[in-house]
C-alpha cells in the first residue's frame, strides 16, 4: 500500500493557511456579498443586433489571407484544397474595392488589437477595437434560417420550427426590476418569453413614431375629473368576479399593468422620440442624435442607422433596458448579390452599431461613467456563409459562425474559439482561456448566453437544461 | 316498506361513505414510472388573455353600430379615413403574422393595457356619439335604460337597471346584488362632477372602466 508522504513544514504550511482562511472568510464573505449587492443595484443596458440572413466570416470576425494561394480560387477548391476561398476578387463595391487595393490580405489588425477583422468591418467600429471581443467557430447545428434565429435569439435549439425557450434579452429584461417603460424594445427582432415576468416581453417597434406612440394616449383623453375618476375606480373596484380571474394571478398582473401604464404615460417621455426633421419643431436632443447617426432624410430612420439611434435614445432617456435590433437584413446571398450587396450591407449595420457604441461612450450616466458602463452588446446572425462560392457566384450557408460582444462585464480584445483552415470547420476551444483545445467545447449558442448573462451579473438559470458553459475567457475580472 | 328502507340506506351509504382502500394484493411487481400526478387547474382551465383576434370581433359586438349601421371598433387617425387600431398596431401587440411570429402574445403586459385604454376611449367616445343620434333607447347601446338627461336621482330604477345591462353586455356578469353597482355609480357621479356635460362624461368614464376591466381581458 502506498503512503503519502507529508512533510512536517508542509503540514504547518496547511495548518497556518486553514487558519488564516477561517478567520478570513467571513470578512471574503462580506466582501463578496458587497460586491453581489453593488452588482445588484447596478443599472444595465443589453443590445442585441441581429444580422438577418447568414454573414459571411470571412469578411468579418473570422477572415483569413487572401494573399496566401491555399485561400484563393486555384487551390481552394483542388482536392486537399483548402476548401476556403476568399474570393475578394469577385467583391465589386467601391469601398471594398479601394480596402482590398491598399490591402489585398483582406484582413485588418488594428494596433496593439488581438483580433482580426475582415474588409466589410468599419474604420468607426475598429475604433473600438479594444473593447471588443469575438467567439469563432460557433456551432449553429442547423443550416435553417428559422431554426439557427431562434437557436441564437433563445439559447435553445427550437422544436421544429417553433422557439423554445425565452430570448436572451427578454431574460435580461425580466432580471431586472421592472422600472422601465418599455422593459425589451424589439425592431423587428423576434422575440420570445417562455419564463419570465410579461414586462419583459420584448414591445415591437419599427420606426421612432411607434415608442412614442406607446408613451402617450392616442385620441381624445378623459376630462381631468373623468380620468381621475376612472384612476380611483381601477384602483378601488375588485369584484368577486376579477378575484375569480386570479387563480393563476393574471387580473393582479392585469391590475399592476393598468397602474403602470399610467406612470408611463404621467411621465411624459413621448416628446423625447419626435424624430422629426423640421427644424422649426427638433429638439437639440434631436439634432445631435441625428447628427451623432448621420441621419439626414426620413428613409435613414427605417435603416440601421436609425435603429441604432433608437436605440441610443431608449436607452439614455431610461425608457429600455433590453434593445433588440435589425442592423442587416436579407443577407441571405446565394447569388451573385453576393458580390455587390453583402460587404456594403455588413458595413452599414456594423457602422451603426459603432455609432451607438460612440453615443452611449460620450452619454454621461447619472451613477457615474458613461452608458457604456454599463452596457453590454451582442451582434450575431443565424449562421455564416460557405467558405466556397457557388456556381451562381453567391455563398451558401455554413454551420460554423461568429458573435461580436462588447461592452459592460465583457474582456475586451479578446478571442474565442476559431475554425479550421480547411473548410472552416468548428474547432473545440478551451472556455477558460479562449484558445482552440483538441479537449475542449465546441461552443453552443447556450455558452454565449450564460457568458453574457455572467457578465451582467444575471442568472442563467432558465438555461439549466441545456448545461451551458460559460466562456470565462471573456468574463471581467475572472 | 322495509324494502324502500333498506334501497335508501344503500343508496345513502353510497353518497356518504368514503371508498374504503383496497387491501393491497402480495407480490406485486415493481413500478415502471411513478404514478401520473393529474394537476388539479389544468393548463386548458387556467385563465387567459384574450387575444387581438378576440377584441378584433368583441368590439363591435359590444359596441354596435354607428348611425349608419356601422359596426364599431377602435379607430385610429383622422375620421376622414379611419383605421382599425387592432390592425395598426397589431404587430406592436405582438399578433402571429405567421412569417416572423408564430403564436400571439398574451401576456396582460403595460403596453397592452396602454393600447387597450386608447382602444377604450377611442371606442366609448364613438359609443356616446351614436346612442346621442339614436332616438329609440332599445337600440342604443350604451343609455338602454336612461335618458341623456336622466340621472341617479331623478330616475333611479333606470340607472340600477342601465348598469346591472352595462355590466352583462361588457362582463358578461348577471348582477344579482346591486352592490356590485355602487362602484360604477360612485364612479359615474364623480367622473360627472365639475363638468359642463356630467351625464355624457358619466357614461364614458363607466363605459371605459367597463372596457379596462380584467373581466373584459381575461377570461
Amino acid at each position: 500500500m502506498n503512503r503519502i508522504a507529508i512533510s512536517r513544514r508542509a503540514m504547518l504550511k496547511g495548518f497556518a493557511s486553514g487558519v488564516l482562511g477561517v478567520c478570513t472568510l467571513p470578512a471574503l464573505s462580506t466582501l463578496l456579498a458587497r460586491r453581489a449587492q453593488a452588482e445588484e443595484g447596478r443599472p444595465h443596458y443589453f443590445v442585441f443586433a441581429y444580422f438577418s440572413g447568414g454573414w459571411d466570416q470571412l469578411l468579418l470576425f473570422d477572415p483569413r489571407d487572401g494573399t496566401q494561394a491555399r485561400f484563393r480560387a486555384q487551390q481552394a477548391y483542388a482536392t486537399n484544397g483548402s476548401g476556403i476561398d476568399v474570393a475578394y476578387e469577385r467583391l465589386t463595391d467601391s469601398v471594398t474595392k479601394g480596402l482590398l487595393a491598399a490591402n489585398p490580405s483582406g484582413v485588418v489588425k488594428p494596433s496593439g488589437s488581438n483580433l482580426t477583422f475582415g474588409a466589410a468591418v468599419p474604420t468607426s467600429l475598429l475604433d473600438h477595437a479594444q473593447d471588443l471581443s469575438v467567439v469563432r467557430g460557433i456551432n449553429m447545428e442547423t443550416l435553417t434560417h428559422e431554426v439557427g434565429r431562434r437557436y441564437f435569439i433563445t439559447g435553445q435549439f427550437p422544436r421544429g420550427l417553433q422557439a423554445a425557450g425565452s430570448a436572451l434579452p427578454t431574460a435580461v429584461a425580466g432580471q431586472m426590476a421592472d422600472g422601465a417603460a418599455l422593459p425589451h424594445l424589439t425592431m423587428g427582432v423576434e422575440s420570445y418569453n417562455a419564463s419570465f415576468p410579461s414586462y419583459a416581453s420584448g414591445v415591437q417597434a419599427l420606426q421612432p413614431s411607434d415608442v412614442s406612440r406607446a408613451l402617450r394616449r392616442l385620441g381624445d383623453p378623459l376630462p381631468t375629473a373623468a380620468d381621475e375618476a376612472v384612476a380611483r375606480y381601477e384602483a378601488e373596484a375588485d369584484g368577486c368576479e376579477t378575484q375569480e380571474l386570479d387563480g393563476d394571478g393574471l387580473a393582479s398582473i392585469f391590475r399592476s399593468s393598468r397602474l403602470k401604464q399610467r406612470s408611463i404615460i404621467a411621465a411624459g417621455l413621448s416628446s423625447r422620440f419626435n424624430f422629426t426633421f423640421d427644424t422649426a419643431q427638433q429638439t437639440k436632443e434631436i439634432k445631435d442624435l441625428f447628427k451623432a447617426f448621420a441621419i439626414a432624410r426620413a428613409a435613414d430612420l427605417f435603416g440601421p442607422v436609425g435603429q441604432a439611434a433608437l436605440a441610443a435614445q431608449v436607452i439614455t432617456t431610461g425608457v429600455s433596458r433590453a434593445v433588440s435590433l435589425l442592423l442587416g437584413n436579407n443577407l441571405d446571398h446565394h447569388d451573385s448579390e453576393w458580390t455587390r450587396e453583402h460587404a456594403p450591407k455588413l458595413r452599414a449595420g456594423l457602422d451603426a452599431l459603432a455609432r451607438l457604441i460612440s453615443y452611449l461612450k460620450n452619454s454621461p450616466h447619472s451613477d457615474g461613467g458613461s452608458y457604456w458602463d454599463y452596457t453590454t452588446v451582442v451582434a450575431f446572425s443565424e449562421f455564416s456563409r460557405s467558405p466556397l462560392v457557388n456556381g451562381r457566384g453567391g455563398r451558401d450557408h455554413h454551420l460554423a459562425s461568429s458573435c461580436l460582444l462588447a461592452g459592460a462585464g465583457i474582456r475586451g480584445n479578446v478571442v474565442v474559439g476559431g475554425t479550421s483552415d480547411q473548410g472552416m470547420l468548428v474547432e473545440s476551444v478551451n472556455p477558460m482561456t479562449g484558445a482552440l483545445d483538441a479537449g475542449g467545447i465546441a461552443v453552443r449558442p447556450a455558452d454565449v448566453h450564460a457568458t453574457v448573462l455572467a457578465a451582467m451579473g444575471l442568472s442563467d438559470a432558465h438555461l439549466a437544461g441545456q448545461s451551458p458553459r460559460k466562456l470565462t475567457a471573456l468574463l471581467r475580472g475572472t | 316498506m322495509r324494502r324502500i328502507l333498506i334501497a335508501g340506506a344503500l343508496w345513502a351509504s353510497a353518497c356518504s361513505s368514503s371508498p374504503k382502500s383496497k387491501p393491497a394484493p402480495a407480490n406485486l411487481p415493481p413500478e415502471e414510472h411513478p404514478p401520473i400526478v393529474v394537476p388539479a387547474d389544468p393548463a386548458s382551465k387556467r385563465t387567459g388573455r384574450v387575444s387581438l383576434s378576440q377584441l378584433r370581433a368583441s368590439f363591435p359586438v359590444v359596441l354596435g353600430n354607428d348611425a349608419s349601421g356601422r359596426p364599431l371598433t377602435w379607430n385610429t387617425s383622422s375620421s376622414s379615413s379611419p383605421q382599425s387600431g387592432f390592425d395598426v398596431y397589431a404587430r406592436t401587440l405582438g399578433e402571429a403574422d405567421f412569417i416572423g411570429r408564430t403564436e400571439d402574445d398574451r401576456d396582460a403586459s403595460p403596453i397592452y393595457v396602454k393600447f387597450m385604454d386608447d382602444a377604450a376611449r377611442s371606442g366609448c367616445d364613438q359609443v356616446l356619439t351614436a346612442d346621442e343620434k339614436q332616438n329609440d333607447p332599445t337600440r342604443r347601446t350604451l343609455l338602454r335604460f336612461v335618458s341623456f338627461t336622466d340621472t341617479a336621482d331623478t330616475n333611479s330604477e333606470g340607472f340600477r337597471q342601465n348598469l346591472a345591462y352595462l355590466k352583462l353586455r361588457f362582463h358578461g356578469v348577471k348582477v344579482t346584488d346591486d352592490r356590485q353597482l355602487e362602484a360604477l355609480q360612485t364612479l359615474f357621479v364623480a367622473a360627472g362632477s365639475g363638468s359642463s356635460v356630467p351625464i355624457k362624461d358619466g357614461w364614458r368614464a363607466v363605459c371605459v372602466a367597463l372596457l379596462m376591466a380584467p373581466e373584459f381581458h381575461l377570461y
